[in-house]
């Protein structure tokens, strides 16, 4: 039944041979569709720096997929979009660790709950990050970029609180 | 006679002081607006897109000095500045970043205002902000922040007085 119902919405909008109504209603639909669809479900952003190379480069077009944390909780290895003030400025990063977690950085290398992480996407040099061990907060996810290249001080990484998280990257 | 044309005069005096203060309050600026208004001038100030002179330089140092208040604290560790600084202060800072430059554009997205009741009055306003500069060693820099600015009105006026970044990433 549903399926019928969908196929009938289909060819309203997209065969105009089907349908009685006019163009511009179809039009108007498509664009409310599209508004919705591009504005807050899968919104396209171009990359902007390169904290993600070698495997998201800086000046492509990707997107941000927000439904993925309405109905599960973010995982280790997901790639999360973060926002600042608004969403209009937002920030790409690999979630490395959850709440409760204990994090650290040795020699460039990441140790999770004590145990040294092979993170085979990180390709570039590491430089000989050192981060004390610590405790993810509750309600925190632990976020870095896979370019750890620079000296620690000049990547932006560390806890983030849930809310921050405005989806995944989609492609 | 004469005295009918000073009656209608002084009641068309009368009239148009009462009419403006009853525009202002309806159509007027309104604290939001005053402020948000002051930011923009601040941040298109503070651009520049090409070399200029130590006139123009201090110039445009001491007009943005002037929307501070007297005493203003500034968060910026990133740019080693983090302290209470007077107008002069601020002047020689901008001065300093103006120099340190070739071209520099400040850009402001989705600002949200938090009034704080009292005496004085008072906002905070966070917001994100986009630096794009060319330095005169031929770097470029462009990166995104999340920031707060304070905002405390002193004898009618709105001034800064303060500004830092909000960290939402904490290593």
């Amino acid at each position: 039944m549903w399926n019928a119902r969908l196929k009938k919405i289909y060819f309203w909008l997209f065969k105009p041979e089907m349908g009685s109504r006019s163009y511009i209603v179809r039009v108007a639909v498509l664009a409310v569709l599209a508004l919705v669809f591009f504005g807050f479900l899968c919104k396209p952003m171009i990359l902007n720096g390169g904290s993600m190379e070698p495997n998201y480069h800086s000046g492509t077009l990707n997107f941000c997929w927000t439904p993925t944390y309405w109905f599960r909780e973010p995982q280790r290895g997901d790639i999360a979009v973060l926002r600042y003030a608004g969403s209009r400025i937002l920030l790409l990063k690999r979630i490395l660790a959850l709440p409760g977690d204990t994090v650290e950085f040795r020699d460039g290398y990441f140790y999770l709950n004590g145990e040294k992480q092979e993170e085979p996407y990180v390709k570039l040099k590491r430089a000989k990050w050192n981060l004390k061990p610590r405790r993810v907060s509750e309600g925190h996810y632990y976020v870095v970029g896979d370019n750890r290249s620079m000296p620690i001080y000049q990547h932006k990484f560390g806890e983030i609180r849930q809310e921050r998280l405005e989806g995944a990257l989609l492609l | 006679m004469s005295r009918k044309i000073i009656l209608l005069f002084v009641l068309a005096v009368v009239a148009c002081v009462s009419g403006f203060f009853v525009w202002r309050a309806l159509y007027g600026e309104n604290d939001q607006q005053v402020i948000e208004r002051k930011m923009g001038e601040i941040f298109q100030m503070m651009g520049k897109t090409g070399s200029e002179g130590f006139v123009v330089q201090l110039e445009h140092a001491r007009t943005i000095a002037k929307y501070f208040d007297e005493i203003s604290e500034i968060r910026l560790p990133k740019f080693h500045l983090e302290s209470k600084m007077s107008r002069d202060d601020i002047e020689k800072n901008l001065i300093k970043a103006r120099n340190w430059t070739t071209s520099l554009e400040l850009k402001m997205y989705e600002p949200e205002y938090h009034f704080q009741e009292g005496e004085p009055l008072r906002c905070r306003v966070n917001f994100t902000g986009m630096v794009d500069a060319r330095t005169k060693s031929g770097g470029s820099f462009q990166e995104g922040y999340e920031l707060e600015m304070d905002w405390v009105k002193k004898d009618g006026e709105w001034l800064v007085s303060g500004v830092g970044f909000t960290q939402i990433l904490n290593k």
